[in-house]
């Protein structure tokens, strides 16, 4: 079966969900939208809160998954993470970016990386 | 919700920072607090400081040691001094460590931390370490000073000063937790012999005949005149100019000191001797700009005014230089010093140095020689001239004739006088000197004032007789006069004299005449 690059997604996300559970991530919620953009997973592990992105790719022909977070799409991650915090009145918590990256090549087993602390707000 | 501890954790460490050839301390706060993790500098720090940030979280990270993945501010205070380089790059790394509890608050007090730091946590050197060092020696306060290893030798010459160089980031930490001990550098005791650093290449025995100009850069030297050479191409000016460090009195440790601060801002030491053991020779292009002469930039630097302090700035075919080049040596000439105003402030550079300048008399250059004819027009000439304007020349005490050499001096074989024996007459004549200023905190008659003109140069009848006559003959200004006295004053110390008779003032007026028989033809 022929996968669009939104189906790939989801299943790179649902990969992704399954494997953070497996390593001990609290997940707090999915697919987290608001005005300024949208937060792939929110999730709590020891005692931090953390922002996770979710890259999937089907092959490395266009470099790696977590390559094509880029400047924009981090600066939007951490406007969302802010009006996160905001909306919640959240304050005093340690928090990171997490990125998942997830490679699913057509014949053979899929790999899934975590990055812990990909980046922080000021960069 | 609340997600952790709530925790406050503030770090305070000591630095220095460098504005223009002085330093002023500084303390480098580092806030870590949670929140969404990011770095910022603040306290007006410039791009190179501003960058610190990636260059010590690589360092800490490549060192093996925590990093906290959380909001990090690091304030460089007093803030609103303007704050350059990347010397505090150590400071900051010890204040995040000491903030995320990986060091001991007590461990890093009365300690002052300077140094670069690269990705890998070596430390890295940084300019200005001297001017640091005497700063806290001062400061009386007896802390320790904790700096790269490629800048011990430089800090060492900072006397009862404790310095402990370090080669990386895990030494440094080491040494703060009390496991591994940093051997502090020795002070360094510094021979100033002057027969140690002559040139051997250079020596006075090489130029033929030119006894006059010789004479005239020995006084020049011994009392640190400023001297101006005109003659012919060829006729061995700039061969002379070249040898005047040579004969030039030994630096003392103070001067010395003086001087290598201000090659220390400029970043110009060398690693291997640290301390300048001779007096400085600068020798810049005829197309020197004004800024670069005098010094300048965003945050200023010192220029060759002042990386020739206690030395010899030579200017080449001086009225080839811009005309506001030459302009701007008025201040340093009269004062010592070079005010620079920048948009970051005004800062003031120390610059008493010797000015030795060459000319030629003409576009063509043959107008005193009298063997090969002139071929430029009375107009030309003065236009040439003219580059030299009155008040420049005002300030140039002593003005030599370098004439072309004849057939027999030039294919003459006997040796001159060596180097090291006119050196040695300008020692003695600098010692005299120096005992005689002590408490005036001077070294040589060049920098007398007119009230201590008139206390030092004690001149006899005869002599004061010949003065006035030069006065009303030659057109002399106040200035001259003055001039000429310090000059004539040298000419006694050279032969150990206390008064100032009529040889050496009509020596010393000899050496002023020629801008007007040249000038006013």
């Amino acid at each position: 079966m022929e996968t669009t690059s939104q189906t790939l997604g989801i299943i790179g996300e649902e990969l992704a969900y399954h494997y953070l559970c497996a390593a001990g991530y609290k997940i707090l919620l999915k697919n987290y939208e608001c005005p300024l953009g949208e937060i792939d997973i929110i999730a709590k592990e020891k005692g931090a809160l953390v922002f996770i992105e979710v890259k999937t790719r089907s092959s490395h022909e266009f470099g790696f998954p977590a390559e094509s977070v880029t400047f924009n799409k981090r600066r939007q991650i951490v406007k969302t993470a802010q009006y996160y915090l905001k909306r919640y009145g959240i304050h005093d918590v340690p928090c990171r970016f997490d990125v998942v990256s997830v490679l699913i090549p057509k014949d053979q087993e899929s790999t899934i990386e975590v990055i812990k602390d990909a980046f922080g707000e000021s960069e | 919700m609340l997600l952790g501890r709530v925790s406050k954790m503030l770090a305070i460490v000591l630095s220095s920072a460098v504005i223009g050839i002085d330093a002023f301390p500084v303390e480098v706060e580092v806030d870590i607090s949670n929140g969404l993790p990011s770095f910022n500098i603040v306290g007006l720090p410039d791009t190179a400081c501003r960058e610190s940030a990636d260059r010590v979280r690589a360092a800490i990270k490549n060192s093996e040691l925590p990093f906290p993945s959380k909001r990090i501010t690091v304030n460089l205070a007093p803030a609103n001094l303007k704050k350059e380089g990347s010397s505090f790059d150590l400071a900051i790394a010890i204040g995040i460590l000491i903030a995320c509890e990986t060091i001991e608050k007590e461990k890093a007090e009365n300690k002052i931390f300077c140094g670069e730091l690269s990705l890998d946590g070596k430390l890295r050197g940084v300019p200005g370490i001297l001017p640091r060092a005497v700063c806290l020696l001062e400061d009386e306060s007896k802390k320790d000073f904790i700096i790269p290893f490629v800048n011990a030798k430089e800090a060492s010459f900072a006397k009862g000063l404790k310095v402990y160089p370090a080669k990386t980031l895990l030494q440094v930490v080491g040494f703060l937790k009390g496991e591994k001990a940093i051997t502090v550098q020795e002070n360094q005791e510094v021979n100033f012999s002057a027969e140690l650093f002559t040139n051997k290449l250079l020596d006075f025995s090489d130029i033929k005949g030119q006894a006059h100009a010789k004479r005239g850069l020995e006084i020049a030297a011994a009392g640190s005149h400023n001297v101006l050479m005109i003659g012919p191409p060829g006729s061995g000016k700039t061969m002379l100019a070249k040898r005047i460090s040579t004969i030039l009195s030994a630096i003392t440790f103070e001067e010395a000191i003086e001087t290598t601060k201000i090659h220390s801002v400029a970043g110009l030491l060398s690693k291997k001797s640290a301390l300048l053991r001779t007096r400085p020779f600068r020798d810049p292009h005829h197309t020197i700009s004004d800024a670069a002469m005098i010094g300048g930039g965003a945050y200023p630097k010192p220029g060759e005014v002042s990386l020739a302090h206690h030395g010899v700035l030579f200017l080449d075919e001086m009225p080839e230089y811009k005309r506001h080049v030459l302009e701007v040596l008025r201040q340093p000439l009269e004062e010592g010093r070079v005010t620079v105003s920048r948009a970051s402030g005004s800062l003031t550079f120390p610059a008493r140095f010797m000015l030795v300048a060459a000319m030629n008399p003409c576009p063509c250059g043959y107008f005193t020689d009298p063997k090969r004819e002139c071929h430029c027009t009375t107009i030309q000439i003065k236009n040439y001239m003219s580059k030299i304007s009155g008040p420049l020349l005002d300030r140039i005490d002593i003005q030599l004739e370098v004439p072309c050499l004849k057939v027999g001096e030039i294919t003459h074989k006997g040796q001159g006088e060596p180097s090291l024996e006119i050196q040695k007459r300008v020692e003695e004549a600098r010692k005299r000197q120096r005992s005689r200023y002590q408490s005036e905190r001077m070294s040589a008659n060049a920098e007398l004032e007119a009230k201590q003109v008139e206390k030092h140069c004690l001149v006899t009848e005869e002599g004061e007789v010949l003065l006035k006559r030069a006065i009303q003959d030659l057109g002399f200004s106040a200035r001259a006069y003055h001039k000429t006295l310090k000059v004539a004053r040298t000419i006694a110390d050279l032969e150990d004299s206390e008064i100032i008779n009529l040889n050496h003032v009509s020596e010393a007026i000899h050496y002023r005449a020629l801008d007007r028989n040249i000038w006013f033809r």
